[in-house]
């Protein structure tokens, strides 16, 4: 488990990088099945994963991994530690620039989101009444603090990880882990500004 | 906040308390430290706001388009959590606030869910309600969403598949077994509240991120799929929605009833996979004849087979931190039999329940032996042969039935101490057999495997595919081979237990099966025909040997014979020098003749003796001949020698007594050993006995005594050898007759009624043993005769009609011999005797007569039965004897019976004479006596007045 994972691709990115098209599904392809493979068994449940789509989410994210330098990584947990703050930058900076192309008016082609782009991922995230940006600004708060929280939150609202996957890669219990989890949820949930019925109340004893 | 760590951990500590009981702890803070109480209580606040929906989705949108029904009852489904046969897993949550706990809702396939789905769940309910235990995931509603899709609502684990976990922790292979172990007891706390999984598998099996294992679905299988009801089950509809082939029990795929039992089997192929990375089966296939198939046939490789037989040997012993050799180790004996015991095929060869495969597993853990057993060759066999009868022989078949019969058997000698020493050699050599064959219907099955991958590419390799079918062949040579050898070295053993006739018989049974299978596809190599040869003569003894321990069914080993002597002869015409093919052909022709012995074809025994002497003669001076050869040889004269002194051709068998002994004391001098040292001796009693008949019972004793001491002293040494015992009372028998030939009359009555007593006693040990029942006969009659000669009536008519008894259930049981028929005309004819002597002379006459029907009968069939003939001239002589006696002292009906004997008399002496041509020794001596007789009942009635004479003290 603690062998070092070498990205298999950055040959593949070489050819992205000098415009070789081509190269872009055999990438997603080692890169899905890289995730896979330390994300130990996430999508093994999935009866169907082979009709699964790469999201750019993840391709994003494994580029900028790569791009990094070519460096190894010492355990899974290292890994997934490394990818979930990439998917974390990537989302964010993706949401940057859009607001600031559409804040400079510029006549920006926009080209259709495929159903696993990067918009896609964004809306999942952001629901009905989440900033992205204003979720990033109470992060940074939070990781000020405790950068352990901000690692959770990467891991399992960024990356997706389920709870036990999380567990593993922060190396504390599921039950840990889940009270971890509301803590840092209650710190961005009043970092977003967001009501509580009684705040700074008795508490629902009073 | 320079005060994080403090409020963290606060929180930490509150947020694991329900929140009602959140306020004393808060109140104390407050003392304590006002404003890190304020803190705490407001982030506590904004958890309770947040909620689980809060920051809840996925990123990653896998399946894209997908149509999501966002509300089911009262549950808002949160994200997928997997599909499979039945539906749709989401993770849930109530959207009515009613309670916090996430759970997992399965939606179930439109289509699928018919009405009667939520009738059974509201049946099953209660049930599954009580399955509280913390390795099962709980049942906690169900119902229809408003477009009328059925759901069921689960507890919702989070976790790992039990087999990828067991990867990803790389647990050993004890680790495994202690997974399995939590596993089993949670299936165990089912079955105790009568719920049966039906469909456990790695996925419905999870690990937490603690480590504690947790089972979904109990139950649900039975609520989704009832007992299975109609005639023809839809098995390929059935399997595509509820079941998964590769772990069903072969019940639950042929539509059976299904019971614990089928868990248990669930769980040894979950078992397997834990341990060797692979599924016992592989079922690729959706259609249910074929799955039905390979479920409900194939046998699978043994665990330790499997791991070394594995695509990555290397990775699948890396994840269990071992080696390749150290696994396959690891998994050999205890593990293969376990995991192939909880797999059997029929639900009542399993494990009896979930508890006493987890009390295996754990008995295996501590070094304690395990109860699982092999699966006994048989049973391998068996399931082998169906699948292949042209490769595998029915001789694995029975091979395997000999050794698994034979090891329970064998555990009936449990009396002696030396018998027990028997069982133990015996149960080795079965063993040692057994793991012999095992080895080789294994490596016949990795054979066939790679047979079946040639033949896909039939049309390219023709050439490979006969490499392999003629290696297929070898093979299944092989297997035949070792079953031979083993029927042949097990009979012999066996043969020198007592008690063991059942035992051979068993054997027998499918021997003869088994060797005509395989005379059939025998071809032409004359080591096979050999071997069959002497395993048809060995079986033919086993079936009615003359004098060893047999089951008296004299056709089926005639036929045995015969067959045998087919195949010698052919064997020796090929090759008329070969000393080997001589022998077997003498020997073969000794076994036959004494079966027609047996069936009292007198002439034709005869006949074969001397065949067998004539190609067996020219070994006596061979120097290549063997010791045992010699052995046979004079075995054959020996019994030659016993047919012609029974038929009172006396004159006639000296010679080949002498040439009996002379062959038999080579072989003493060279090899000795009980068996030819007690055949020795018998051949020198025979020589005295015969010298005891021929007239001179004087000469006689001392030779007999010094025969019976020698025999004794041999079956002293040889307690359980029943045919030493027998030996020695044979010649006791003759030595009686001798002694009271002499007139030591008390002398022999004490030698007979210490023999009667032996025999008795060893009855009891091997009741199925006919020869038992015929050497009592003839002990009771050689006493019965004394008796007679004492004058002693009544104990004579007491113990004769017992032996009557006796000889009639014999006759019975020996169907088809001859000597079941004769004897109990004899003894017919003792008891009428003895009535006649005590004034009951209608009882007499009945006797008599009963006796004369079966021997005129016996005459008509084969008038070379010489001493049949003698027999039937002294009921004739009785008879005449008892009108005699029976006649009043005057008058009409005096005459009646005098001349009622005189025509007896004629008779008798009609036989005899005919007796007396055909040169039957003492024959003289019988007429002689009719003749007086005949003389005195003529002067009766010629002498007026004449009074009736005493009846006389012939011999009965």
């Amino acid at each position: 488990m603690n062998e070092p994972t070498s990205p298999p691709t950055e040959a593949l990115l070489a050819r992205i990088a000098a415009g070789d098209a081509g190269a872009q599904d055999p990438l997603y392809r080692a890169v899905r099945a890289e995730l896979r493979h330390v994300a130990g068994g996430l999508m093994r449940d999935q009866a169907d994963a082979h009709t699964l789509q790469p999201t750019a989410l993840v391709h994003e994210a494994w580029i900028r991994m790569v791009g990094a330098g070519g460096r190894t990584y010492e355990s899974k947990r290292h890994f997934l530690g490394v990818a979930a703050k990439a998917m974390r930058s990537v989302l964010v900076d993706h949401v940057r620039s859009k607001r600031a192309s559409k804040r400079g008016g510029g006549a920006v082609v926009q080209e259709p989101d495929t159903p696993g782009g990067l918009d896609v991922a964004v809306a999942r995230l952001e629901g009905t009444d989440t900033d992205l940006l204003d979720l990033e600004e109470a992060l940074a708060a939070l990781e000020r603090d405790d950068p352990e929280l901000a690692r959770l939150v990467e891991l399992r609202f960024f990356c997706g990880l389920p709870q036990p996957e999380v567990a593993a890669a922060l190396g504390v219990s599921v039950s840990t882990v889940e009270r971890m989890w509301r803590i840092a949820r209650a710190r961005l949930h009043r970092g977003l500004g967001r009501e509580v019925a009684e705040v700074g109340g008795d508490g629902p004893l009073g | 906040m320079a005060r994080w760590a403090e409020v963290r951990a606060e929180l930490d500590a509150l947020l694991a308390l329900a929140p009602d009981e959140r306020g004393p702890h808060l109140d104390e803070l407050a003392r304590r430290d006002a404003d890190l109480a304020d803190e705490v209580r407001a982030l506590l606040a904004h958890d309770a706001a947040a909620g689980d929906a809060f920051l809840a989705a996925d990123p990653h949108p896998w399946e894209p388009g997908r149509e999501v029904l966002r509300d089911v009852g009262p549950y808002e489904l949160l994200r997928e959590l997997g599909r499979g046969g039945m539906g749709v897993v989401y993770l849930a949550r109530r959207a009515d606030g009613a309670y916090q706990r996430r759970v997992a809702v399965k939606l179930l396939q439109r289509g699928a869910g018919d009405a009667g789905v939520l009738e059974r769940f509201r049946r099953e309910r209660q049930v599954l309600a009580n399955l509280e235990h913390p390795g099962i995931a709980r049942l906690v509603d169900g119902g229809t969403a408003a477009d009328g899709t059925p759901y069921l609502v689960m507890e919702y684990v989070e976790g790992v598949p039990v087999d990828a976990w067991a990867d990803t922790e790389g647990l050993s292979v004890r680790a495994r077994l202690e997974l399995f172990l939590e596993v089993c007891e949670a299936v165990q706390h089912a079955h105790d509240n009568l719920v049966v999984h039906r469909d456990l598998k790695p996925r419905n099996v999870l690990v937490a991120a603690d480590g504690r294992v947790k089972l979904l679905d109990f139950g649900i299988a039975k609520v989704l799929d009832p007992e299975k009801t109609s005639a023809a089950p839809d098995l390929t509809v059935g399997f595509g929605r509820f079941l998964t082939p590769a772990y069903a029990s072969p019940e639950l795929v042929a539509g059976r009833p299904v019971t614990t039992s089928s868990d248990v089997y669930s769980l040894g192929v979950l078992l397997f996979e834990l341990l060797t990375g692979e599924p016992p089966y592989r079922v690729e296939t959706t259609s249910a004849a074929e799955v039905e198939r390979i479920v409900c046939d194939t046998v699978p490789l043994r665990p330790s087979a499997a791991a070394r037989a594995a695509d990555d040997p290397a990775r699948v012993a890396r994840l269990r931190g071992t080696t390749p050799r150290g696994l396959v180790r690891a998994l050999a004996g205890d593990l293969d039999r376990i995991v192939g015991m909880a797999l059997r095929k029929e639900p009542g060869q399993r494990y009896a329940s979930v508890r006493h495969l987890a009390e295996d597993v754990r008995r295996h853990l501590q070094g304690r032996p395990v109860a699982a057993r092999g699966e006994g060759l048989a049973y391998r066999a068996s399931r082998l042969a169906r699948r292949n009868r042209a490769v595998v022989s029915t001789a694995a078949l029975v091979l395997v039935a000999l050794v698994a019969g034979l090891v329970t058997s064998l555990s009936l000698y449990r009396g002696a101490e030396e018998a027990r020493a028997a069982e133990r050699e015996q149960r080795g050599l079965a063993e040692r057999r057994l793991a012999e064959s095992r080895r080789l219907a294994d490596d016949l099955a990795e054979q066939r495997r790679a047979a079946e991958q040639r033949l896909a590419e039939v049309e390219r390799l023709n050439e490979d595919l006969e490499a392999q079918r003629a290696l297929a062949q070898r093979r299944s040579m092989q297997v035949s081979d070792l079953s031979l050898r083993l029927i042949q070295d097990v009979n012999r053993r066996l043969y020198a237990i007592a008690g063991t006739t059942e035992v051979r018989e068993v054997l027998v049974t499918m021997g003869l099966s088994y060797l005509d299978g395989l005379a059939a596809e025998s071809g032409h190599d004359p080591e096979t025909r050999l071997r069959l040869a002497k395993a048809y003569m060995q079986i033919s003894g086993v079936l009615a040997a003359f004098g060893g321990p047999n089951l008296g069914r004299l056709d089926e080993a005639l036929a045995a014979a015969a067959r045998a002597e087919e195949l010698a002869q052919e064997l020796h015409d090929e090759d008329p020098d070969d000393v080997r093919r001589a022998a077997l052909l003498a020997q073969v022709r000794g076994v036959l003749g004494s079966h027609l012995r047996s069936a009292g074809r007198v002439e034709e025994a005869a006949a074969a003796y001397r065949a067998g002497l004539e190609v067996g003669a020219p070994l006596a001076e061979d120097p290549a001949a063997t010791v045992d050869q010699l052995g046979v040889l004079g075995a054959i004269h020996g019994q030659l020698a016993e047919l012609l002194d029974g038929n009172g051709l006396l004159a006639e068998s000296r010679p080949h007594l002498l040439a009996s002994a002379a062959l038999l004391e080579r072989q003493v001098a060279i090899a000795p050993g009980p068996d030819r040292e007690s055949e020795l001796l018998l051949v020198r009693a025979l020589l005295a006995n015969n010298d005891a008949l021929s007239g001179r019972p004087e000469d006689a004793v001392a030779p007999l005594q010094e025969s019976v001491q020698g025999l004794e002293a041999l079956a002293r040494q040889h307690p359980d050898h029943p045919v030493l015992a027998r030996k020695a009372e044979v010649a006791r028998n003759w030595c009686a007759n001798a002694l009271s030939a002499t007139g030591r009359v008390e002398e022999a009555a004490a030698m007979l009624r210490r023999t009667v007593a032996a025999v008795e006693a060893r009855m009891e040990v091997d009741p199925a043993d006919v020869q038992l029942h015929l050497d009592l006969l003839f002990a009771r009659r050689y006493l019965m005769r004394l008796l007679f000669v004492q004058g002693e009536y009544e104990e004579f008519l007491e113990l004769g009609l017992r032996t009557l008894e006796g000889a009639r259930e014999l006759a019975r049981r020996r169907q088809g011999n001859a000597f079941g028929q004769t004897d109990l005309a004899g003894v017919l004819c003792d008891v009428g005797s003895g009535y006649a002597r005590t004034g009951a002379y209608l009882e007499a006459v009945e006797h008599l007569t009963q006796a004369r029907e079966i021997l005129d009968g016996e005459v008509a069939r084969d008038p070379s039965q010489l001493h049949v003939r003698r027999d039937l001239s002294r009921v004739h002589l009785e008879l005449g004897r008892t009108h005699r006696a029976a006649a009043p002292p005057e008058g009409e009906a005096r005459t009646r019976r005098l001349e009622a004997a005189l025509d007896c008399f004629a008779r008798a002496l009609d036989v005899t004479d005919a007796l007396v041509r055909d040169g039957l020794d003492r024959s003289q001596t019988y007429a002689a006596a009719i003749e007086s007789a005949q003389a005195e009942v003529r002067a009766e009635l010629d002498g007026p007045g004449g009074r009736p004479v005493e009846a006389g003290a012939g011999k009965p």
